[in-house]
């Protein structure tokens, strides 16, 4: 047997997102629009607190190669708290850029979700990315969990 | 001009999320979305059969006596069989007959579920795709071109992180832990739950997920009932230490 101490992996940093990335069928264009590529923040881990409840449903999506930078925009997913839909812009490969065209706006604690969701899906698909990471084994999650999850955003973001 | 390199589907069933992957770099197939009905089709049929929450589920007949254990299709039999074995070689620690709502295999269905849809890709001709139940995980084949699978292992004290991650090729990883739905596993000998995560890497989902359960109860002590699965790897988290056991920690 084997000991070793207990450490967070922070490579791979925490969910406080809402994924909300449209799991039912977006459609990859050569739009070629340029999405700026942003910068992750990497080492810190943001505990979830109060993350609010989402609901998603079940759904499919393709990944296709890309050799020039392309973009797949979701449909609009009915969060509970309002609309969401965000672009995901592939470069080479690699994601380098999300985009939320429509984010839940109608009060105080969705501004606070919209504030939150974007870099935060840029941040978990780069590094989970780079971790080369397909998928999470944990404990059994609810479907309400799943939004939340590390396995979400490998699902709805992994190439 | 560009192909697809993967389809993912993502099916809400049994409460819980079951993500179906499949890389298609090294196949001509162009029939993953037909496959993947065929597979979502299946999981809902295992709920049908499985589900303690339906009342006229095949389970909730054989618990209540609307039916006997003679009665049963093949696959029910399989689930019990296993269920015997794996509660005699961890000393009753995994024992689905004493839950207090009557037998409940849920422990290891779900990755008997896993190991079943496994048989259905192959059988479909795919060579390269993951499998992940609500956590319970086979892969086969490679994610991309010359990569293994990569499975992080949810962290017990910090959510949405990992602490440590397993390259996977051909087998199946199940962790069972005390986040998410809090106390859904119980001690059958009244007494507490030693560890906080416990993880079995081996060949088949249904044994992995079971000896989970029975490794969270049973902690590191548990891990020599390793000893009759030659196969499967064990690791046990108990407070800050990580405990292995096998191959696919080393």
């Amino acid at each position: 047997m084997k000991r070793t101490p207990l450490v967070a992996i922070s490579t791979l940093a925490g969910v406080a997102g809402v994924l909300l990335f449209n799991p039912s069928g977006p459609n990859l264009t050569a739009a070629g629009k340029g999405v700026a590529p942003k910068s992750t923040t990497t080492g810190t881990t943001q505990p979830i607190t109060g993350t609010p409840a989402t609901t998603t449903s079940s759904g499919t999506k393709t990944a296709t190669t890309s050799s020039g930078t392309k973009t797949a925009t979701g449909q609009a997913v009915d969060a509970r708290y309002g609309y969401v839909q965000v672009q995901v812009t592939v470069a080479g490969g690699k994601i380098t850029g999300i985009t939320a065209l429509q984010l839940p706006n109608s009060d105080g604690r969705s501004m606070q979700i919209s504030q939150a969701v974007e870099p935060m899906l840029l941040q978990q698909a780069m590094q989970a990315q780079s971790a080369k990471i397909s998928g999470i084994s944990g404990a059994t999650y609810t479907s309400m969990g799943y939004a939340q999850s590390l396995q979400s955003a490998l699902d709805q973001l992994g190439l | 001009m560009s192909h697809a390199v993967r389809h993912v589907h993502v099916e809400h069933v049994w409460g819980t999320v079951v993500s179906i992957d499949i890389r298609l770099h090294r196949t001509n197939s162009e029939a993953p979305v037909s496959a993947t009905k065929e597979v979502v089709e299946w999981l809902h049929d295992v709920d049908q059969v499985f589900s303690t929450f339906k009342s006229d589920s095949v389970i909730s007949q054989l618990r209540d006596g609307r039916i006997s254990r003679d009665e049963v299709d093949a696959g029910v039999t399989d689930v019990i069989r296993r269920c015997e074995r794996i509660k005699s070689q961890t000393d009753g620690t995994f024992d689905p007959w004493a839950i207090a709502s009557g037998f409940d295999p849920s422990g290891l269905v779900k990755g008997w579920a896993v190991d079943r849809t496994v048989t259905i890709l192959e059988g479909l001709g795919f060579n390269d795709f993951m499998i992940n139940a609500g956590g319970d995980i086979a892969v086969r084949g490679e994610s991309a071109p010359g990569e293994q699978w990569v499975i992080g292992i949810t962290h017990p004290e910090i959510p949405g992180e990992i602490y440590t991650s397993v390259p996977l090729t051909n087998q199946a990883i199940a962790t069972s832990a005390l986040y998410e739905r809090g106390d859904h596993v119980t001690n059958p000998s009244g007494g507490k739950i030693a560890a906080s995560s416990a993880t079995v890497v081996g060949p088949e989902c249904a044994t992995a997920d079971a000896l989970a359960t029975a490794l969270l109860i049973g902690g590191v002590p548990g891990l020599q009932w390793l000893e009759a699965f030659p196969e499967y790897s064990g690791q046990v988290v108990t407070g800050k230490v990580v405990t292995s056991q096998g191959s696919a920690f080393s």
